[in-house]
């Protein structure tokens, strides 16, 4: 659904934020975007959904190129960004106004969501708390039935229940027509709930893997376990020392974004590059 | 993804984004017509107090054009607002309507609405401030701008008016804040530069005598010694300079359009 070829782009001539950079998303995946804060996690949206364009190469959604912001497009594409915007207008008022522009629209959908995030109705929206708004506008966006849907930092400025209401309503919107990419900073947020994780480093991808062919190939061991030689990367948390290293048994091994990301992250994160780049049957030296 | 009407332009969904930034900025456009209302009766009821009497029909023809001409370029300066601000940006920008209806609806709103909604909002504050403020004696008497008189003039001040809708327009989409002041500050600031290279030009032209002020656009006057000398076109080709402030708006419409199409965030 979204391919990206060899994108440069960057704020200044001088200083890019990413080169040579290549993505594809496909529908029927959620997408999860991490990256450090200044990575260009929400530079990498702009661009996707056209709010940017590239220096050089092409983004292009359903090939289409995304900077032209075409009609037929842009019916097909929601993005909510990280802070959000509520006009003066009740709930009914923004749908009666808005959701003619989304041809698969549902306000049962919508009104469902809301009453399960419990979002107040016939008050304007401009008079919401921030969360509250927040949580109104993630509700249209899952209600627009688009083919894409791109959030950014979605769950800040969310209270800890509407969270887990986000995660239960995400998870039952996902279908095998619609791709979503949802970008964070707090990796706890998203870990039940993508299937699919991106993370930006130094101006590049730097992984797109299913979790679950993460799954297949690391293991994230805790305890003494951790400790043992070969790891690619070690840590301490609460639980004690923990570790990624290749899942040489075959064994299920809970994915730990959060070690995860740290480890991709770190400045001795080659060897795990090299390892996730080999071909999946490739064995670890 | 669908298949789906027109890129550029499809009515159902212009009238619906239409309908839409209806809906969104009518209590700030109708406050800023009680403004603006309030601003002109103040403003002309201020002079019928110091003047003890009621303006007279030529003055009340010269309020109309300086306040249709000012309150013009200020709502013009406002009206591509929702693309300044990050928050809201990014929703106007991926509303599913093609650019060209985004434009338009600025427009409309700018100059056509702008218009019939300031001609009888100037008429509401013109008769009040003429019939409450005659003098004992006076014969109220309101200008009427529709007058084949005063017609000429009339059509002057609309064709200057498209050129500062224009400006207004190119302004309001091309600064992402402060539009009014900026949009004024770098006209002012180009109208300046241009007037110098024009002088500089003209000096070069008619060599040591003494030339007047000449702002592009317009004749040359110089002095030689005691004689004045004043070059301008031909009465015949000088009615063509009066498309200038078209030419020049259609040209500002046209940049504001691609400004949008290349708005980034």
């Amino acid at each position: 659904m979204v391919r990206i070829r060899n994108l440069d782009f960057g704020y200044s001539r001088r200083v890019p934020l990413f080169q040579n950079l290549n993505l594809s998303l496909d529908r029927g995946h959620i997408y999860g975007l991490l990256g450090k804060n200044g990575a260009g996690k929400t530079t990498l949206l702009k661009n996707i959904v056209g709010l940017a364009f590239p220096w050089t190469g092409t983004c292009l959604i359903d090939e289409q190129p995304a900077s032209a912001r075409r009609p037929e497009v842009l019916e097909d594409l929601f993005f909510l960004p990280e802070e959000v915007y509520a006009p003066a207008l009740t709930a009914e008022q923004f749908v009666a106004h808005t959701a003619g522009f989304y041809p698969r629209f549902n306000a049962e959908q919508l009104y469902e969501y809301l009453q399960e995030l419990e979002v107040p109705r016939g008050a304007k929206l401009n008079k919401f708390s921030h969360g509250q708004q927040k949580k109104f506008m993630i509700a249209f966006a899952l209600a627009a039935n688009t083919g894409l849907l791109v959030l950014d930092e979605p769950t800040n400025g969310l209270d800890i229940p509407s969270k887990v209401q986000f995660r239960k309503i995400l998870a039952s919107a996902l279908s095998e027509e619609r791709c979503m990419v949802i970008s964070t900073h707090q990796v706890r947020d998203l870990e039940s709930l993508i299937d699919t994780v991106v993370v930006v480093h130094n101006r590049e991808i730097v992984l797109n893997e299913e979790i679950d062919q993460l799954a297949e190939r690391l293991t994230f061991a805790t305890g003494p376990e951790a400790e043992a030689p070969g790891a690619f990367h070690t840590g301490m948390s609460v639980r004690g020392p923990v570790a990624i290293r290749p899942n040489d048994t075959g064994a299920y091994s809970r994915v730990d974004l959060e070690l995860l990301f740290n480890a991709l992250t770190d400045a001795n994160a080659a060897k795990l590059y090299s390892y996730l780049n080999q071909p999946s049957h490739a064995s670890v030296q | 993804m669908r298949p789906s009407s027109n890129q550029t332009f499809s009515f159902p969904r212009f009238a619906r984004l239409f309908g839409r930034h209806t809906a969104e900025h009518l209590p700030a456009y109708l406050l800023t017509a009680a403004v603006g209302l309030g601003l002109m009766f103040v403003v002309m009821g201020l002079l019928t107090y110091l003047q003890k009497s009621a303006p007279s029909v030529m003055a009340q023809g010269i309020f109309f054009m300086l306040f249709l001409l000012a309150g013009g370029v200020v709502f013009a300066s406002t009206v591509f607002a929702q693309f300044g601000e990050r928050r809201r940006a990014s929703v106007a920008l991926l509303l599913p309507a093609s650019h060209f209806e985004k434009w338009l609806v600025a427009w409309l709103y700018s100059l056509p609405i702008f218009l019939l909604v300031f001609t009888p909002l100037f008429y509401l504050a013109d008769v009040a401030v003429v019939h409450a403020g005659a003098a004992p004696g006076q014969a109220p008497e309101v200008v009427n701008i529709f007058a084949a008189s005063v017609r000429e003039n009339i059509v002057s001040v609309l064709w200057f008016l498209l050129l500062l809708n224009g400006v207004g327009l190119w302004g309001a989409i091309y600064f992402e804040k402060g539009h009014f002041i900026k949009t004024a500050f770098a006209v002012l600031l180009l109208m300046g530069v241009l007037s110098v290279l024009n002088h500089q030009v003209l000096k070069v032209l008619v060599g040591s005598a003494d030339l007047r002020p000449a702002p592009p656009f317009t004749g040359v006057v110089f002095a030689n010694g005691q004689q004045f000398y004043t070059i301008s076109l031909p009465e015949n080709q000088a009615t063509w300079m009066a498309w200038v402030p078209v030419l020049l708006a259609g040209l500002l419409w046209a940049a504001s359009y691609f400004r949008v199409t290349e708005k980034q965030l």
